[in-house]
């Protein structure tokens, strides 16, 4: 089995993971659209965007990666010039970039329903709404979220530096 | 490959994971440092430096993750004397390795919660007498055993993991279906 094969197989573990992480973000989003739909005088406003995007992006990321052939082909596994003919860089590096797309797959629903959060407060038509995000913590909740999918976005794309820094010219 | 092998495998992998850690801490204690820094100048010392111990958790993470990262090495050469060269020859030796690696991360998880722990628990010994801390010692006395507890668990996974797992394969080594 080369490197694209393991990242293939566990690229398709996660899009299974995916699809079960649905069910339950899909179970606490239902509730909301019951009361929006019972209640027709609010209208539809943008912090419900992120909070619907949930389940709706995790199915299309669990389907994709688990059907798609493309996606182990179109991330690129470099060699690193200098390694040692022992197995352990490679076996690092699919590690690091298959942990990449869990790191994303797994923060997107509590980054996008802490982004719905401050959205609602900050579409309130009310005077302080700024000073009740900023007091709450409400403005800066989903950072250290968008901080770790930034993180894994550069494993996944660039975990070959990583690797680099774990195996120096070829030592293990 | 060999169990040390995978040993320094699974070691540079939950470096990895301490560095998404450390991430993730350092952006959740910038945003309340920096939003609070006008109010700590006009309050007591104590309390600054209090706050300032909310770095203890990325720090810590930081400086577990890069060990193990990038290297590791005495780790590696104490759980492993150069007698672990052979490959891996059945599930036992992987089960051995996987309660090995993952004493490694429950210890290298609890370490920053254990230095942040003792070094609170000074500030509020070390506090004015006009100030109550009653309520900081009995939430610093909650979390101590579940700290203790991690850290004393991931200890006997790495010292008895050769136990655990002969426990575990006990019946196939003696040939009992």
């Amino acid at each position: 089995m080369t490197e694209k094969d393991y990242f293939q197989v566990g690229a398709k573990l996660i899009g299974l993971y995916c699809l079960v992480l649905m069910l339950p973000v899909l179970l606490g989003v239902l509730s909301t659209i019951i009361v929006i739909a019972g209640n027709t005088s609010d209208p539809l406003g943008v912090q419900y965007i992120p909070l619907f995007a949930s389940p709706i992006l995790l199915v299309a990321l669990g389907v994709y990666l688990l059907k798609s052939r493309a996606f182990a082909h179109r991330i690129s596994f470099e060699g690193i010039v200098g390694m040692s003919n022992s197995k352990l860089p490679q076996y690092f590096t699919v590690g690091t970039k298959l942990y990449g797309v869990f790191l994303i797959v797994g923060t997107i629903p509590s980054f996008l329903t802490l982004l719905a959060n401050f959205l609602f407060v900050m579409n309130q038509r009310v005077r302080y709404a700024d000073i009740v995000t900023a007091a709450t913590g409400l403005k800066t909740n989903f950072v250290p979220d968008l901080a770790m999918i930034i993180f894994g976005i550069f494993l996944l794309f660039k975990g070959e530096i990583v690797t680099l820094w774990a195996f120096p010219s070829g030592k293990e | 490959m060999s169990r040390k092998d995978l040993f320094i495998l699974g070691s540079k992998w939950i470096g990895v994971y301490c560095l998404a850690l450390a991430i993730g801490e350092l952006f959740k204690a910038f945003p309340l440092t920096f939003t609070y820094v006008p109010r700590l100048r006009q309050s007591v010392p104590l309390f600054t430096l209090s706050n300032w111990l909310s770095f203890i958790g990325p720090v810590g993470y930081l400086t577990i993750g890069t060990y193990l990262i990038s290297g590791g090495s005495y780790i590696r050469d104490f759980w492993f004397h150069g007698d672990d060269e052979n490959s891996t020859k059945n599930s036992k030796d992987f089960l051995d390795v996987g309660i090995k690696l993952y004493g490694l991360y429950l210890i290298a998880v609890s370490i920053p919660g254990c230095i942040w722990l003792v070094a609170n628990a000074l500030i509020a010994l070390s506090a004015p007498p006009y100030l109550s801390i009653e309520d900081e010692l009995e939430g610093l006395r909650s979390y101590l055993p579940s700290v203790l507890a991690s850290l004393g668990l991931g200890m006997c996974c790495l010292v008895w993991s050769g136990r655990v797992a002969g426990l575990a394969f006990r019946r196939t080594e003696t040939g009992v279906p």
